[in-house]
């Protein structure tokens, strides 16, 4: 379970997180939407520590994060998967390579089973015929999906996607989000979303936060949100955004 | 012919060449032990400009500062009159390698920084975002970009170094511009000795430069 206790973020004298209590269960699907600047990207970011909150805690199973030092912290964002709108594979690695790096340097996983592990997790991203091209071989649809298997191979208990399909063009959106349903169907990791993609959203969340101004003004399951919000700034927000 | 150039003067520096050969094998020697030097210096202090330790930076900055401002000659010249008299006694090649590598480490740090910076913040987000330490990230992740794009400057200056050897002759270090200056002395004979000293520094120098050169087109053919 991830437990925001209060949590307050600041960039300078901007505040982004205006003190953000929130519990997310364990295998749960989170959808956060929002508008630009409103804290999406924030809130996920200090799940694994790359915003530190000014004020307030964040807990993984109890575990206060923000109180870890660096080397406590470097083994717990191994549990902590995480998918960038700009995907950030290495370059200077093949796909395999991408994926069977983290595991053989940090968990001294032996190299034949990362390997199996990770072939296993590009056939079911639809890639598994690219593992030996270089990311720049990739389209930026393929290589978010390298990014997911990446993560995937890590064997994470929780995923965080930062607006993982903003970055592409729009005929390589679907097949990216076709594979974050299924692993978000097929797995038990808990996930947390950030994106503007509200049919998939709907979809695939079994929680919806919507966000404004650094405050969460909607909390609650994807068909009330979307079709009952109880806030109006969440009924404009839609509004403009579905139609 | 006569003057300079002469024929007497050409055959007389070819019936030296063996002198010139060993001043030849030692700019290779000190060239290549201050190179390494250089490396290190370079990446030590490349990455510690990537912190954020006010102090560190502040060293760092000044030890650049202070080594790219201030001719070679008169580091050098230093090294060899003033360390003797704080009891640090070195060789002429301890000197000359400390002196070239300090000189051009200056730069290196440079080319180190700005190779790192050049790499996208991306990166180092997911090493972290994995659970790499900052230094694994740099291991297996920064630094093997970097120095695609840091080789063809660093090419350069180990070019720069190589050339910066012949300051050594100053302190009679015995290197190729040292042997070139006092056999063209004891001998008079200039001419064929500079040009043939400057023919046997392009041996060496030329094929790092096209080396750089060749790094240079491949590095905007992989952008």
């Amino acid at each position: 379970m991830i437990v925001f206790d209060n949590v307050h973020v600041s960039f300078g004298s901007l505040d982004v997180l205006k003190g953000i209590n929130l519990e997310i269960a364990s295998g749960s699907k989170t959808v956060i939407i929002g508008p630009s600047g409103s804290g999406k990207s924030t809130l996920l970011r200090t799940i694994n520590m790359f915003e530190r909150p000014k004020r307030g805690d964040v807990f993984i199973d109890g575990v206060s994060i923000s109180g870890m030092n660096k080397r406590v912290l470097c083994q717990a964002r191994q549990d902590i998967g995480m998918v960038f709108q700009n995907f950030n594979l290495y370059p200077h690695k093949t796909v395999l390579e991408n994926l069977t790096l983290a595991p053989s340097v940090l968990k001294h996983e032996s190299k034949a089973s990362v390997r199996e592990r990770a072939l296993a997790n590009l056939r079911e991203v639809n890639i598994a015929d690219k593992a030996d091209a270089y990311p720049s071989q990739l389209s930026g649809g393929q290589q978010q999906r390298v990014a997911i298997a990446r993560a995937l191979t890590m064997r994470p208990k929780i995923m965080l996607f930062d607006e993982p399909t903003s970055a592409l063009d729009p005929e390589m959106i679907q097949e990216v989000l076709d594979i974050m349903e299924r692993v978000a169907v097929e797995t038990e990791i808990t996930m947390l979303f950030v994106t503007h993609e509200m049919k998939f959203a709907e979809h695939i969340a079994d929680r919806v936060l919507f966000l404004d101004g650094g405050i969460i003004l909607e909390d609650g399951a994807p068909e009330q949100v979307f079709h009952h919000p109880r806030n109006e700034r969440t009924t404009s927000f839609l509004g403009k955004i579905l139609h | 012919m006569s003057g300079p150039f002469s024929l007497h003067n050409w055959q007389a520096w070819f019936s030296d060449w063996s002198y010139f050969a060993g001043g030849f094998l030692r700019t290779l020697y000190i060239s290549l032990l201050g190179l390494v030097f250089t490396l290190v210096i370079g990446l030590v202090v490349g990455i510690l400009l990537c912190g954020k330790n006010r102090g560190v930076l502040a060293l760092c900055r000044g030890y650049m500062s202070f080594f790219q401002n201030t001719p070679l000659v008169i580091q050098v010249f230093i090294y060899y009159n003033v360390l003797p008299k704080l009891g640090i006694r070195l060789g002429v090649i301890a000197i000359g390698v400390l002196g070239l590598a300090l000189y051009t480490g200056a730069y290196a740090a440079d080319i180190v920084h700005s190779a790192i910076k050049a790499v996208p913040t991306g990166q180092l987000e997911a090493a972290h975002s994995q659970g790499f330490s900052y230094l694994q990230s740099m291991i297996h992740i920064i630094l093997p970009q970097a120095i695609k794009i840091g080789l063809p400057p660093m090419t350069n200056q180990a070019v720069n170094l190589i050339k910066n050897s012949s300051v050594l002759a100053v302190i009679a270090g015995g290197e190729l511009m040292y042997c070139a200056d006092s056999w063209s002395g004891d001998n008079l004979i200039y001419g064929p000795t500079f040009v043939m000293t400057g023919v046997l520094y392009l041996c060496i120098c030329l094929p790092i430069s096209l080396f750089a050169r060749r790094m240079e087109k491949r590095s905007v053919r992989n952008v």
